[in-house]
């Protein structure tokens, strides 16, 4: 599959604009909705190109260079290869993928609905094992103004899945699952400085959990006393020396020490920017915006900054390579009225 | 009335004279615009010369389902600014975005209030727009009216509650008159109100062939809005409303709902709430329940198709959408150019509410 197109933009101080106050128009790159957009940093500028998807992405992933993306509509897991700019395969899935991790060349694609992790190799278009777990009582479909609590990440050999309980699931590669308590129902979980860590929402804290013992060491809070105007943790990364926690609430990124396990900074995003996911890639840490801003955090340090992208992103996926984002249509449509 | 004047300027280039009448006295605003401090507002953006002398906030959705709205009226409000040159006459202006939602609840009410206060006492704050949610409007609308000096207007970005303006049926007692404590109207809103978008539902079941009507609510003041109206319109177009009942967002499904419907006869159903009331279930169970016959309808908070379709699949086909605001292809010439020019900018159709007709 060709590319749309490719172009430059440069990021902005800040959440909001320069000059005229609004951010400057993008440059003319095509991307359509549920698409997958590439970002090669080099200094200030961006060069990018952006792949249609078969469906609505839910969740990427990315290794090296290439990206694992998992989409509902047509059910698929596709890998993107960054080099070549091409569809390297589009595996379906008889599943509707909510999360999905990627390690050594193994993705594990979780679907929370039905409490169902499978594991495949990304040479294979095959299933390769297949962990089911009891998921919890939800009520169906009221979860549309509610973000999904399901996420993945792998660490250890081994699966690790938040599904909005209290409770972590543990895949090892044959599908045994193994549950390990916490005291906060968790929503988001990211693997990185030596540990797991996965945060609440609810209860505005960060659980680190050792991925060897597979027993919870520290329990990190972002607030006291959380409530609808203080920060509310909605996704997590984690780079050498860090964990970088994206708050909704306040849109914020809390950033915590991980050899102290304290929060050291809070970092202000922009509101109006209806920050959506985190991850790191590329010496920095990424925050892909709904409104179609993608947000650069200096891991060392320094103000963040973001380029407009003209398109809703809902979900970021870092490598040392490359960041990618995973772009969506408008929720609210009006059909055919836009002639 | 302290503020409301400027208002008109800044953002709605017609129709927004509607924003009450009275006198008008110059506000007291500083000489440099203050923002509002708040948390859950992004800070001012301002492009024009100088430094701002007044400030306009925009309440929107920011997070979850509906943050689209958010978003748009956002980026609709700073183009409109910015093809003004951030000036509203003499005056230059800015613009604050607040959100009315939470990390759990497509709209917080609490939250509504706080920001209303903030506002209120803010001096530089000389209109609001929005919210985008008709029940976070009833919140705002007693705090702002009331403000010191004299009420601060609030132009209504997607509020279709009939009672924030008029009695009628479905509007709660007390209501518009609790929503102005000085006696003075300082709202307006650029869309339609419920009653007609429940008469554009009687009017799809009757040319349907529909004869007998039934009305389901979510329990929420907009969905009792739209259920009373739809049921007092119906009427009054020779069918025949058989009842209504409210449907629990929590349940797990509405087979027995469906049973107790068809039990009457119906042949039109209207859907009186939000699609995150656990609407996808709703469509699916009643049309499993109605059959392909029944004509299902709904109002603007079921303007969602992705998640409609996701949740309903192929039983989500026939239900009939409205909307309290018309399409960009229906727009006159100017609000044709306009979107365009939206489109230009942001990369996107502006949908719903941050377009609207400019007559």
């Amino acid at each position: 599959m060709l590319l749309c197109g490719a172009a430059v933009g440069a990021f902005l101080a800040g959440g909001g604009g320069e000059g005229d106050g609004l951010p400057p128009p993008s440059p003319s790159l095509d991307i359509a909705a549920n698409s997958a957009v590439a970002i090669d940093v080099a200094g200030a500028r961006l060069a990018r190109f952006a792949l249609p998807l078969p469906g609505r992405p839910t969740d990427v992933a990315a290794e090296g260079d290439r990206l694992f993306a998992v989409s509902i509509d047509s059910s698929a897991l596709t890998i993107v290869d960054g080099r070549s700019r091409r569809l390297e395969r589009t595996i379906p899935l008889a599943m509707r993928p909510s999360a999905l991790a990627v390690s050594a060349g193994t993705v594990w694609v979780a679907d929370g609905r039905r409490g169902l992790l499978v594991r495949l190799e990304a040479s294979y278009e095959r299933i390769a094992a297949r962990a089911r777990w009891r998921r919890p009582r939800r009520r169906e479909a009221v979860g549309l103004s509610r973000p999904d609590p399901t996420a993945v990440t792998i660490a250890g050999g081994a699966a690790w899945a938040t599904d909005g309980s209290t409770r972590l699931v543990r895949a090892d590669p044959s599908g045994r699952v193994t549950r390990v308590p916490t005291s906060h129902p968790l929503g988001g979980i990211a693997a990185g400085a030596g540990a797991l860590w996965a945060v609440s929402r609810e209860d505005a804290a960060v659980v680190r959990v050792d991925p060897r013992t597979a027993r919870v060491t520290d329990e990190i809070r972002i607030v006291e006393r959380p409530d609808s105007e203080a920060p509310a943790p909605i996704a997590v990364a984690a780079t050498a020396s860090a964990v970088w926690v994206l708050n909704g609430n306040t849109a914020t990124v809390s950033r915590i020490d991980a050899r102290t396990r304290g929060v050291t900074e809070t970092i202000p995003l922009s509101l109006e920017q209806s920050p959506r996911d985190i991850d790191a890639g590329a010496g920095a840490v990424w925050v892909s915006n709904f409104d179609g801003t993608v947000t650069r955090i200096p891991v060392g340090g320094g103000e963040p900054r973001s380029s407009f992208l003209r398109a809703s992103l809902v979900g970021v996926a870092g490598s040392t390579k490359r960041v990618w984002l995973a772009a969506v249509a408008l929720d609210q449509q009006i059909p055919g009225g836009e002639r | 009335m302290r503020r409301a004047w400027v208002a008109t300027v800044v953002v709605y280039t017609a129709g927004a004279a509607a924003c009450g009448g009275g006198d008008v006295v110059k506000p007291r605003a500083p000489e440099v615009a203050r923002a509002v401090p708040t948390s859950v507002c992004s800070p001012m953006t301002y492009g024009g010369e100088g430094s701002p002398n007044l400030l306009v906030p925009l309440s929107g959705p920011l997070q979850n389902a509906n943050s689209d709205h958010g978003i748009q009226n956002a980026q609709a409000v700073k183009l409109v600014l910015q093809q003004r040159g951030w000036r509203a006459g003499e005056h230059r202006v800015a613009i604050q975005v607040c959100d009315e939602s939470s990390a759990d609840e497509y709209v917080d009410l609490p939250k509504c209030e706080r920001n209303a206060r903030a506002f209120a006492r803010n001096p530089s704050v000389v209109a609001v727009v929005g919210p985008t949610f008709s029940s976070c409007a009833g919140s705002m609308l007693p705090l702002l009216n009331g403000a010191e000096g004299g009420p601060v207007a609030l132009a209504g970005t997607g509020n279709t509650y009939l009672g924030l303006t008029r009695s009628g049926p479905g509007v709660e007692k007390g209501d518009p008159d609790r929503l102005y404590p000085t006696g003075r109207r300082s709202y307006f809103r650029t869309v339609a109100a419920d009653d007609a978008q429940a008469a554009a539902a009687v009017l799809v079941a009757r040319r349907a062939g529909a004869r007998r009507t039934f009305a389901v609510h979510d329990g929420e003041a907009y969905g009792e809005g739209l259920a009373g109206a739809f049921e007092a319109t119906a009427r009054r177009a020779g069918l025949t409303p058989v009842g209504t009942a409210r449907w629990d967002g929590e349940a797990r499904g509405y087979r027995r709902l469906a049973l107790q419907i068809r039990r009457r006869g119906v042949d039109a159903v209207y859907l009186a709430g939000f699609v995150t009331s656990n609407g996808p279930r709703l469509v699916r169970d009643l049309r499993a329940g109605l059959g392909s016959r029944v004509e299902l309808m709904a109002p603007d908070g079921f303007n969602q198709p992705t998640a409609l379709v996701e949740g309903a699949g192929e039983r989500a086909e026939g239900l009939t959408v409205s909307l309290a605001a018309a399409p960009v292809r229906a727009l006159p010439a100017p609000g044709k150019r306009w979107s365009a020019e939206f489109r230009k900018r942001w990369g996107a159709s502006p949908c719903c509410y941050a377009s609207t007709p400019d007559r």
